[in-house]
């Protein structure tokens, strides 16, 4: 009578939760239909430090780089540098389709030129200004005169009577920067006694082919070649976020393929020789699968997008439920004899127990006031109650025939017998424990953190390395460091760019920047164009008046713009478009456009940026590596203080259902922890972000090793059960100790030793045979 | 990782101002002398401009000394006294005070111009090939070199001729606004075929 009216509950649960699962299928159609992931860093700080002019911003200065890539040939002797740079270029050509040359179209060159002549007098820079604002008219009246007489063909952009002071050759080449030379066709700049060609490429390589295979990398080398036979003695280097985009790829392919792939089949095989049969791999699989997918709806319905980063560690702590699974099958297995149902009734209080810790463990992420962690707790809870529901309602539905015992599951089962055990009396195992506390105490010694973005990078040295000397010989900005103005209107704005750059130059002459570049360079403000004209015009009259007076002639002054030109105007210009990316226009009642920043090298001088710019309130630093960084510091410091809130709470649940023995559970979980974080502090490996989630990792699947041997004291299909488990997640999270991404890799390592060592000695603190009385089931 | 954002800006930009005085291809295979290569050679010139909006001509006058392995030296004499050495490889600089001009630094706008120049003046066919159609041909007095600009070098000249019997004896240069400028020179020697000290000194 109660086991009918139980089975009947059982079978309501299980269709119930067919439903449920229905009902998710049905949210994920939708949810991947819609796009509702969320790749902006940003949006893991909280909600205060948001601002859509930032994310604009953001988005432009990344946008602008994407396809470029940039090769310097460098030689002492300019002849050897060119004809080495002309055979770099000619074997480049040869191949279509991966890198395009850059070319300046004719017309757009003319246009642009076009577009300025008629403004001609509203363009001064501050050095023109101040000299015409001090020269003397005598002066000036003897340098016009050395023009007019001087050997040579005036060779200006215009007439020598529209610009008798040669102020747009002036003009123009300090927009242009000094550096930069074009000599027999090519771009030609000097730095550290060598004169380096500059061959500039698009890539015409989509996102989408980047298929593991160095294309670029393969064709430059092979160009390489063909420069370097002119002479051996020229330098090449190269940089370009397509270059970094394609060493990830590769890099990336060939993890997924060895340790991704890799650590599936080993998995797949482990699983399949412990049972011999296909039904528990796809069944296991299923309940993960079902786990995830719950996890993405319930995030998508709470905080309505789910992050890319929630997602990915998110996935990773969900798969911690495959212990359920495996815990089912590896008991079924060893207990052939009693059906389905009255297994899992059996495993139930275990398992039940193995899932709230670890979902205590995850939702004590949810504790800090940041959106990315409350979203991974949430997740993370979500998924494991799916799975482990999968398991509980379905599987001894669908799970038929036990399989029988294999050689392995024996061999492995069979071992728990020969395990040691922790006995306080004998010495020598009071010797280890004393070695194990020195190690450990003397891990902690060499602990150090480390929060910076180079933890997410997986560039090799030598590709960043030559990024970071062009960029120095080319003078490039940084793009993740700059400054933002914002202003109520187009005209403020540019006027707040004009008050803003005197400042700059200051810094620029005491060397603390190199440079910098800003819209108003290029468009200056309707006020700054009109002062520039009404003090143009009045110096150009008076110098013509007194030329003509001097010579005999009666000059007039020829016609230029009434109007000042706007934004909207230099908008149109095509040779422009990438310094276009630097106005970012009117975004939610505000304009804005980003000033950027050259040489921006040390911390000191981004200090002595940042202290300029405090007082002004329409300009702010933005220093994304910087923020990145502070982010990725503010997550590990808060989620360390919540790893140990999640040890207690965990602790307590222990308490609740072991009483005494509690320690047994979770001293080894512990231990091993302690035991990772100073191996790889003897490693020399930092402790940042990844290695605290991968300690959460650990909590959760280590406590449930130590569960399920003392709920199911001595029985070998329960250490069936952990061995398997353990093995699958060694080696799904294990394996990326290999990768060369180097938070992947610390998250690995940690794994390994946390999740390895937990395993170990779990079994050595099970309950001894005399005790078995004390323990209520 | 730094990017590069302002790198094709910076060279669009570069392009297409410096385009005005760089080349529109490479020379062609041509024999690379139109006239005889020299190691020194001395002269007076005249130089005559008629600018747009001037009623009359502006007339100056100097000396010159081109050292084919070093560079040409402009003395002018009237109405402005003044000394400019342009060397082999493009500089300008004003011997007066041994300052680079025009400021900044004199770079290379001008460079392309006085690289012509000297090419001009030492018959040097290469360079000139580089910015130039190039055709010669002979007249009953002596011969003419038209060249006819071409890429970047076309927004600024129209025209440049050259005249010559043993050495150049004038060079024209129309530009597109307008203005044009002639050279007249006189008195050229080759001799004596090597610099004095006080020559010498000038490209020091």
């Amino acid at each position: 009578m109660m086991n009918e009216s139980r089975d009947r509950i059982e079978l309501l649960m299980a269709i119930v939760w067919s439903v449920l699962v229905f009902a998710l299928c049905f949210h994920q159609v939708r949810f991947w239909s819609s796009n509702n992931l969320d790749s902006d860093v940003m949006a893991l700080l909280p909600d205060a430090r948001h601002d859509a002019l930032v994310s604009k911003a953001n988005d432009n200065m990344a946008k602008a780089a994407t396809g470029d890539v940039v090769i310097l040939i460098g030689s002492p002797d300019p002849d050897i540098g060119k004809s080495a740079a002309r055979a770099f270029d000619a074997r480049i050509r040869k191949t279509t389709g991966l890198l395009r040359a850059q070319a300046v179209s004719e017309n757009d060159t003319q246009a642009t030129l076009d577009f300025y002549a008629p403004y001609r007098d509203r363009l001064l820079t501050s050095q023109q200004k101040k000299e015409l604002q001090q020269s003397s008219p005598e002066l000036l009246l003897q340098s016009a005169m050395e023009r007019l007489y001087g050997v040579g063909a005036s060779a200006g952009l215009s007439s020598w009577i529209s610009d008798p002071l040669a102020l747009a050759p002036v003009w123009w080449q300090s927009r242009l920067g000094d550096g930069i030379s074009q000599e027999d066709g090519l771009l030609i700049t000097e730095s550290a006694n060598k004169t380096w060609v500059i061959l500039q490429y698009d890539s015409e390589l989509s996102a989408f082919q980047l298929d593991g295979i160095a294309h670029i990398r393969t064709l430059i080398e092979s160009a390489s070649i063909e420069a370097e036979n002119i002479s051996p003695t020229i330098e090449i280097l190269t940089a370009g976020v397509p270059l970094h985009a394609e060493a990830a790829a590769v890099r990336a392919n060939w993890e997924i393929n060895t340790i991704g792939y890799g650590s599936l089949a080993a998995v797949m095989i482990l699983v399949f020789f412990a049972f011999m049969q296909l039904r528990p791999l796809l069944l296991v699989s299923g309940s993960l699968l079902i786990g995830v997918a719950a996890g993405i709806s319930v995030t998508a319905l709470i905080f309505g997008k789910v992050h890319l980063l929630t997602l990915v560690f998110g996935a990773s702590l969900v798969g911690v439920a495959e212990d359920y699974g495996i815990h089912y099958f590896s008991s079924r297995q060893g207990n052939p004899g009693q059906t389905p149902r009255s297994m899992m009734r059996h495993l139930l209080p275990g398992m039940w127990l193995a899932f709230i810790t670890s979902a205590v463990a995850y939702l004590s992420l949810g504790m800090a006031p940041l959106p990315g962690l409350q979203q991974m707790a949430v997740f993370s809870a979500a998924g494991l109650l799916a799975a482990f529901l999968t398991v509980v309602c379905w599987f001894p539905y669908l799970d038929k025939n036990a399989s029988r015992q294999s050689w392995l599951s024996k061999k492995i089962s069979n071992s728990l017998q020969h395990w040691p055990r922790w006995q306080w009396r004998r010495t020598s195992h009071r010797i280890f424990a004393f070695a194990i506390v020195v190690f450990m105490l003397s891990g902690f010694a060499q602990w150090h953190t480390e929060d910076g973005l180079r933890q997410l990078q997986s560039s090799p040295a030598d590709l960043v390395s030559q990024q970071q000397r062009v960029s120095k010989i080319l003078g490039l900005p940084s793009p993740a460091q700059y400054l933002l103005l914002t202003a109520g209107s187009e005209q403020a704005l540019l006027q707040a760019e004009e008050a803003l750059k005197p400042r700059l130059d200051d810094l620029v002459g005491d060397k603390t920047i190199r440079g910098y570049s800003a819209v108003s360079d290029w468009v200056p403000s309707e006020n700054r164009q009109n002062e520039n004209r009404v003090l143009v015009s009045r110096i150009e009259e008076k110098l013509l008046a007194d030329i003509s007076m001097t010579l005999g002639e009666s000059l007039q002054r020829p016609v230029s713009s009434e109007r000042a030109f706007s934004v909207k105007d230099w908008l149109s210009l095509k040779s422009t478009q990438t310094l276009q990316a630097q106005y970012l226009g009117e975004v939610a009642g505000k304009w804005g456009s980003v000033v950027m920043i050259n040489g921006l090298d040390s911390g000191e001088s981004l200090q002595r940026l940042a202290e300029t710019v405090k007082t002004m309130p329409q300009v702010r630093l933005i220093d994304r590596s910087g923020e990145i960084s502070g982010l990725l510091k503010h997550y590990r410091s808060k989620m360390t203080i919540l790893l140990f809130v999640g040890y207690a709470l965990v602790a307590l649940a222990l308490f609740w259902r072991f009483k005494v023995h509690a320690w047994r559970a979770l001293l080894p979980t512990f231990l091993a922890a302690g035991i990772s974080l100073s191996a790889t502090a003897w490693l020399g490996e930092p402790v940042q972000l990844f290695t605290i989630l991968a300690h959460f990792l650990i909590l959760g699947t280590g406590v449930d090793y130590g569960i399920f041997l003392l709920e199911h004291h001595d029985d070998p299909s329960s250490w069936l059960a952990v061995c398997l488990g353990a093995a699958s997640t060694l080696l799904a999270f294990g394996l990326l100790a290999l990768s060369a991404t180097p938070a992947l890799h610390t998250f690995g390592l940690s794994m390994l030793f946390g999740v390895g060592l937990s395993w170990l000695l779990s079994p050595c603190f099970r309950l001894c045979p005399e005790t078995d009385a004390s323990l209520a089931p | 990782m730094k990017h590069l954002v302002s790198m094709p800006v910076l060279l669009a930009l570069a392009c297409m101002l410096l385009s005005l005085f760089g080349p529109a291809a490479q020379s062609q295979e041509q024999p690379n002398k139109l006239l005889p290569e020299l190691t020194v050679l001395r002269g007076e010139f005249q130089q005559i401009r008629t600018l747009k909006g001037f009623k009359n001509p502006l007339k100056s006058e100097g000396r010159f000394l081109v050292s084919g392995a070093n560079g040409v030296v402009w003395q002018s004499i009237k109405p402005f006294p003044s000394q400019i050495l342009v060397t082999k490889t493009g500089k300008i600089i004003n011997l007066a005070n041994r300052q680079s001009s025009p400021k900044p630094n004199g770079k290379k706008p001008n460079a392309a111009f006085s690289k012509i120049m000297l090419a001009m003046m030492s018959g040097n066919q290469a360079e000139l090939a580089k910015y130039f159609n190039v055709s010669r041909s002979e007249t009953k007095t002596g011969w003419t070199i038209k060249l006819l600009p071409k890429g970047g070098m076309a927004r600024v000249f129209s025209l440049v001729e050259i005249r010559g019997e043993r050495y150049i004896d004038r060079v024209l240069m129309e530009e597109k606004s307008g203005d044009k400028t002639e050279l007249f020179f006189s008195a050229v020697s080759e001799l004596p075929d090597s610099l004095s000290d006080e020559e010498k000194n000038y490209f020091r």
